[in-house]
């Protein structure tokens, strides 16, 4: 799966209206994926994926947004991580005890799939799953932003606000992590 | 720095990301148009309905006005540097006029002998001291020195002793 090489494939050529629905079937997935990945509920990810959508809609349609349509998807990642932050912060006030807290965390998207693939490799995609899972969010999030979202170091570095050799590291130690942790027939990327 | 790994990620990618849901998709639409219709309509007010420009004396009076605000607070600190060294200048004069002066203290050794009773010795001889009780100047210049006597009346001396 490669992003597509241009947006004015999906109908965002600059100066034109932009296509929403096409632009959303091309990246809407991907998206998603990343809001899950943030966010400890499906409704979560859904609401903060909606918020970081019409956020960006505005901005664009109201002449703000003066970069291409190719960095909408970095701006829609940021949006729904500034918002998954002040989320949570909210939600740690508001929750009384610690055992609260405890109670809500086994409930991250146990039923939700959030890869799909061939019929044949349904046990792999459920062992990358739980790995992914049961990494620390900081790593994982790097795997998604550079394995599904596609973007650079750079990109993420900008994103996550950290240097680029820390996204670095962050990215070699994940992958080390999954290499040890999956079965060596499924991932052969060493 | 990672060198191109998407050869190496092509196992990771072969499993992509799950697709959205029909009904959160449909969702998603309506608040993405619902947004851009609102903000179409907003960026179209804005532009049928521009500010009405400034005219020329409205511009000098804000122009003026913001000058003043940019200025007030350096104004006001100046104002305060002269009023806390005027007060300063005053606290420092109230202590240089009111502050106490130092006690005499009295001179050590033999309390001299006062002149007229060198006078009186040098009129009356050595042992005119035993006899005498006072010794008073009279007149407003102190010119008469009246020396009562014990027993005796007071003695008029001339001003030519004196």
């Amino acid at each position: 799966m490669k992003r597509e090489p241009s947006n004015e494939a999906a109908g965002c050529r600059q100066g034109d209206a932009p296509d929403w629905e096409a632009w959303l079937d091309a990246h809407g997935a991907r998206l998603l994926l990343y809001a899950r990945q943030q966010t400890r509920t499906e409704a979560d990810a859904e609401d903060l994926l909606q918020t970081a959508l019409v956020q960006l809609v505005r901005t664009v349609e109201g002449g703000k947004f003066r970069m291409s349509s190719a960095q909408w998807p970095a701006y829609v990642i940021s949006c729904i991580r500034r918002d998954a932050c002040d989320l949570y912060r909210a939600d740690r006030r508001c929750r009384a005890s610690a055992a609260e807290a405890a109670e809500v965390a086994p409930k991250v998207h146990e039923d939700t799939p959030w890869l799909t693939s061939a019929a044949d490799a349904a046990h792999d995609r459920l062992c990358l799953e739980t790995a992914l899972r049961a990494m620390r969010p900081d790593y994982a999030e790097v795997v998604v932003l550079r394995v599904w979202q596609e973007l650079s170091f750079r990109e993420i570095a900008e994103i996550l606000g950290e240097p680029m050799p820390t996204i670095a590291s962050r990215y070699r130690a994940a992958m080390q992590m999954l290499r040890q942790q999956l079965t060596p027939d499924f991932l052969d990327f060493s | 720095m990672i060198a191109d790994d998407s050869e190496k990620l092509s196992p990771l990618r072969a499993h992509s990301p799950a697709a959205m849901p029909s009904a959160l998709r449909a969702r998603l639409l309506s608040a993405m148009k619902t947004a851009s219709a609102e903000a179409r309509e907003a960026a179209d007010m804005a532009e049928l309905y521009q500010p009405t420009p400034l005219r020329s004396n409205q511009h000098q009076r804000f122009l003026t006005a913001m000058q003043a605000v940019h200025t007030y607070p350096r104004r006001r600190y100046r104002a305060w540097w002269a009023g806390s060294a005027a007060a300063v200048a005053a606290v420092a004069v109230s202590l240089v006029i009111w502050w106490p002066q130092p006690t005499q203290v009295p001179a050590m050794g033999p309390k001299p002998v006062a002149p007229r009773v060198t006078m009186t010795r040098q009129v009356f001889g050595a042992d005119a001291s035993s006899h005498c009780d006072t010794f008073l100047m009279e007149g407003e210049d102190a010119s008469r020195l009246v020396i009562r006597v014990s027993e005796k009346q007071p003695v008029l001396l001339p001003d030519d002793v004196i």
